[in-house]
């Protein structure tokens, strides 16, 4: 039987703080650790906060009466809380944030000037529109190992050319090229197929604008350097293929540039605001139809804010395709959707089919989806009364099929006794966070803290025995959770987690919903403590998923949360100086329009921040 | 026994270069060390921590191995050419997921302090004679080390970023050994026609770099570090016609899949196959082979046994009621794979001294990112190091089992040994001084 452990929580934690290390470069300035310390009953002395498994140190915290104070700015990364004053309970670690604390917005500057190179998905994506290969034909290598931070493959600092990405990227080019030249596609760039100066420019000039994501004038001295490489060929084909090879490795084609013109404040070309348009909403290379945009935009006919509501609202119209890259690549990574996939069960129990695992996937993006492309917000999508089911997904729920098919449909959930709104009740989270044979509270809890609370848990103090000690009674998961965690050191950071988690026992680990385990009533009863906020301690009586569900539906930390991660998945960058008045400004405009999922991004879309930037350091 | 002809590279200094303003490197060369049975090469095969009480040889006797334990056993297919090093702290044995210390010798809290974090492979790859000069100065292959939020366990680069691995067997193979000649190219054309374009791409970013404040332009750098790396490895290119032998060209990643990623430890098998013969065809001298990162393994492998799941959150914490049952038979399979990467170099002749097999020139040691991966400590740092006849290091016919409780950086200081680097400033931890930065006693032959 397996018995994989709370230590794999523990594992993710872990991964929380070791945030920041994946880049080459010096990282963004981080936060200070919070500095407060729980204190008991009595007064309690100042804590200093010390260095914690990260780099910078901690701001000193003091801790009394109540409540601590937070500590002042700290150099760098987040470091360990300060302890607790003496006198009163036992020290309880509350959670620090997931996220660096915001920067203080003094002067309403926007970020820094950066490059940003394209991510692997991206990089794949943009081969194959350039190309208009529908077919997936194009040989496109797998180049880009990237670090994960945050729950995402995006950061700015940590995507990177590197060791031996140079001669992978040029065995790719060559690999592009000579398919190229083979399906024919040559010809889509500049319409000619001779050896020439004109040829060669027509051709330059219609693939730069692709692969560059730009126009490129008559005048740009890149059309010079590669009418060189052209015309060295032996051929039309030959020279057309040195062009694409040098192209696909050029910097204009692997970074994003956002660097735009101006002295002490910049602006954004149209171009790179069509790209970062593109990138944001489709994952791939801006099309001709915004290319042309631009082109306006460049030559004064339309203004930068015009053309991104028009493109905005083309690329984000209700039918759109791109909608599920616009939203979903954002909702997998915060919320951990893939983990359907990739998370481990025990098959002698029961066998998790692509199938079946394929539908769970369908279900919940229908449910984003649904949302994002009304008027949806995350608070529906949290409370949905009805859910997505074909046939194969309703049996195994344990809910009717009459009227079902290998098709989805939108099914009422109003009356169900074996399924509760919302999407965490969906299989997709059910059998992401749960353990090979059983659930998981600690890890459905976790997910709740640290990806929808922005709060996280330090991983367990060292030489701390967190070996999982399987039950030697019939009991719940819930007790059994209950027993082990709610004394001793273990208490300090499972209560987080833990007591979140089992508003979900009413699902085992693959979704199955059950009123018992081992012949014993399911408790799904949560608590949520050291609530964000802070008016209340604790929040109690969240009853099933339903309940938990409409408590962070309800929560403006959670709102706050999502447009948090939103943002850093947008720019690429978790934290900059005065990154304060962006958060203010996409949090203000979302507001307006009731934090709908589409508005909300639009509100990311129209801060400062996307077409204004500084100088960076 | 295969045979090579020798061929002659050009040296680079083009990596270093890029290190000199913010490395504190000592000047003087190294100094040959006569006494030292040196390696020409150097394989580290890199892992999870383990459950130390259930990895050690259960019969020890002084350094006698008498006994293998269940997750070693497959070693003693070897074991006149294996030493087992165990009971070393590192500078924060507290350490535990993500923390470098393991082939730096440094832990978190070296960011930002003028001390450069650079792993034991990245140092050799760029100090080494005769590492410099290959085509490739370091091969980092492994799949999967990124998922999860993990991370690899090498560092390099001018700030002590961390280095990632590549994943994909086609796209290790395609960058090891090349693609194919296009038709009707001449190599010599193609090599003009990849150094102009390289000219293009460098002048681009450099044209770049004129708009952006160091942050930003310290990417274009990296990059720029990339392009020579290749650089070099092209006036390094095989002329065509030469006798060395690929391996056969692995097929897509699609075709390896499991559960949705790359199946790991089907593209390790073919990541072995890749790093024996770029040592057979002298295209590197210092190769990595990385399994999962710190945080992640999904193991697939079948015929062990073994249920498909993560090796750290499933095996490593399997609970005490399996007594670890299923790391122990992971393990196995770790060791059966160091046998199958020792077997798979003395299968080659080494490219200068045919009389020599690849196995006797070469260092592989066996290293970890925690010692006890369950509680997550780095207190008892363990090793398994191994070569061939006349190799670097002294062995036994039973094998040999050494406790030490010296600073375990002192391993990763024999490995330069071993790769005939004596000068070790700007590796390491810099507070180490004396006989504590040296390499441990009684390892070398």
């Amino acid at each position: 039987m397996l018995r994989p452990c709370l230590v794999a929580v523990a594992a993710i934690l872990t991964a929380s703080g070791c945030a920041g290390q994946g880049s080459a470069l010096p990282g963004d300035p981080g936060s200070a650790g919070n500095g407060s310390g729980a204190a008991g009953n009595g007064p309690g002395a100042a804590g200093n906060g010390a260095a914690g498994n990260g780099p910078g140190a901690a701001g000193n915290g003091a801790a009394g009466n109540g409540s601590g104070v937070a500590g002042d700015t700290g150099t760098a990364g987040a470091g360990a809380t300060g302890t607790a004053g003496t006198g009163g309970g036992p020290l309880v670690t509350p959670p620090k944030n997931a996220l660096a604390t915001p920067l203080a917005c003094t002067s309403n500057a926007p970020g820094p000037r950066k490059l940003w190179r394209l991510t692997g998905p991206q990089f794949t994506a943009s081969i194959r529109a350039i190309f208009n290969d529908t077919a997936n034909a194009a040989p496109i290598a797998t180049v880009f190992n990237d670090p994960t931070n945050l729950g995402f493959a995006i950061d700015a600092q940590a995507l990177l050319v590197q060791e031996l990405n140079a001669s992978q990227l040029q065995d790719n080019a060559e690999a592009i090229a000579a398919w190229a030249a083979s399906a024919n596609k040559l010809t889509m760039f500049g319409n000619c197929s001779t050896l020439d100066s004109t040829c060669g420019t027509k051709f330059i000039q219609g693939f730069g604008r692709r692969a560059f994501r730009t126009t490129l004038a008559a005048s740009d001295s890149r059309i010079a350097t590669y009418l060189k490489l052209f015309m060295a060929g032996s051929s039309f084909s030959d020279g057309a293929q040195a062009v694409i090879s040098a192209m696909l490795q050029s910097p204009y084609f692997l970074y994003r540039s956002e660097i735009g013109t101006g002295t002490s404040t910049f602006t954004l070309t149209p171009f790179e605001v069509a790209t970062e348009l593109s990138y944001l909403l489709t994952g791939s290379t801006p099309d001709d139809t915004l290319l042309a945009a631009a082109d306006n935009v460049a030559a004064g006919s339309m203004t930068l804010t015009a053309m991104i509501d028009q493109q905005a609202t083309r690329l984000l119209a209700t039918s759109s395709a791109s909608n599920a890259t616009a939203v979903m690549g954002f909702m997998n990574g915060w919320l951990g959707l893939d983990r359907l996939y990739t998370t481990a069960h025990d098959d002698t129990i029961l066998t998790m089919t692509k199938s079946l695992r394929d539908a769970m996937n369908t279900e919940s993006q229908s449910l984003i989806l649904e949302a994002f492309n009304g008027t949806g917000s995350l608070s529906s999508v949290l409370t949905a009364d009805h859910t997505f089911l074909n046939t194969e997904l309703a049996t195994f729920y344990g809910l009717p099929t009459t009227g079902l098919t290998t098709a989805f449909k939108s099914v009422s959930l109003a009356g169900s006794t074996v399924r509760e709104p919302g999407l965490l009740a969906t299989g997709t989270i059910m059998n992401g966070y749960a353990r090979p044979d059983t659930s998981s509270p600690t890890q459905r809890g976790h997910m709740v803290r640290s990806r929808m609370l922005c709060q996280d848990v330090n991983p367990p103090p060292p030489n701390l025995d967190t070996t999982f000690h399987p039950s030697t009674m019939p009991e719940t998961t819930r007790d059994h959770f209950v027993n082990s965690h709610s004394t001793g050191a273990c208490y300090s950071c499972h209560q987080y987690m833990d007591w979140i988690g089992f508003a979900f026992e009413s699902y085992d680990g693959w979704g199955r919903h059950r009123t018992t385990e081992n012949n014993l009533p399911i408790n799904n009863s949560g608590t949520v403590y050291s609530d964000p906020k802070g008016a209340s301690p604790n929040v109690t009586g969240l009853t099933g998923t339903n309940g938990l569900g409409s408590y962070l539906a309800a929560s403006d930390d959670v709102r706050k949360c999502m447009l948090r991660y939103w943002t850093y998945f947008a720019y690429g960058s978790s934290s900059w100086s005065q990154d304060a008045c962006t958060y203010d400004s996409i949090y203000t405009e979302a507001s307006s329009n009731s934090f709908g999922l589409k508005a909300s991004l639009m509100a990311i879309i129209h801060a400062k921040n996307f077409t204004q930037r500084v100088q960076d350091q | 026994m295969r045979r090579f002809s020798r061929r002659q590279f050009a040296g680079s200094v083009g990596a270093g270069l890029l290190l000199a303003p913010f490395i504190n490197l000592a000047t003087r060369r190294p100094m040959a060390q006569a006494a030292v049975k040196q390696a020409k090469r150097v394989l580290l095969f890199c892992s999870m921590g383990t459950k130390p009480s259930l990895w050690t040889p259960t019969g020890i006797s002084g350094e006698t191995i008498n006994t293998w334990s269940a997750m070693t056993k497959p070693l003693d297919a070897v074991k006149a050419n294996i030493v087992l090093v165990e009971g070393m702290p590192t500078e924060n044995p507290n350490n535990g997921h993500g923390a470098s210390d393991s082939l730096t010798g440094q832990g978190f809290g070296y960011y930002g302090q003028g001390v450069i974090k650079i792993s034991v492979d990245q140092f050799i790859a760029k100090k080494a004679a005769g590492a410099s000069g290959r085509p490739i100065t370091s091969l980092l292959l492994g799949a999967n080390t990124s998922d999860s939020g993990g991370i690899s366990q090498f560092y390099g680069g001018a700030n002590g970023g961390n280095l990632p691995t590549i994943g994909s067997p086609l796209s290790a193979f395609n960058t090891v050994f090349g693609g194919m000649l296009p038709a009707g190219t001449s190599a010599a054309a193609l090599l003009a026609r990849r150094k102009s374009i390289l000219d293009c791409v460098k002048a681009e970013a450099n044209t770049l770099k004129g708009s952006l404040g160091s942050n930003e332009k310290a990417k274009l750098d990296v990059h720029l570090d990339s392009i020579r790396q290749l650089e070099n490895k092209l006036n390094a290119s095989m002329p065509a016609g030469n006798a060395c032998m690929k391996p056969t060209t692995p097929g897509a990643d699609s075709a390896m899949q499991y559960m949705g990623g790359l199946d790991s430890c089907a593209a390790n098998v073919i990541h072995q196959n890749i790093i024996a013969s770029a040592f057979a065809c002298d295209i590197t001298r210092v190769a990595c082979l990385e399994y999962g990162n710190d945080q992640k393994l999904m193991v697939n492998a079948p015929g062990t046994g073994l249920p498909y799941d993560d090796q750290h959150g499933g095996f490593i914490h399997s609970g005490a009621s399996s007594n670890f049952a299923n790391l122990v038979k992971f393990e196995a399979y770790l060791a059966t794979q160091f046998v199958n990467v020792i077997n798979l170099l003395k299968g080659f002749a080494d490219p200068e001294d045919p009389s020599k097999t690849l196995f006797d020139t070469t260092l592989l040691v066996w290293a970890r990112d925690m010692g006890d991966a369950d509680v997550h400590n780095q207190q008892s740092m363990r090793f398994v190091l191994a070569s061939g006849t006349g190799g670097y290091l002294k062995t036994a016919a039973g094998g040999r089992y050494i406790k030490s409780t010296e600073r375990h950086e002192r391993i990763l200081l024999n490995i330069c040994e071993a790769m005939g680097i004596t000068s070790y400033a700007g590796f390491g931890d810099p507070k180490l001084t004396g006989t504590a930065k040296t390499p441990l006693s009684n390892i070398a032959a």
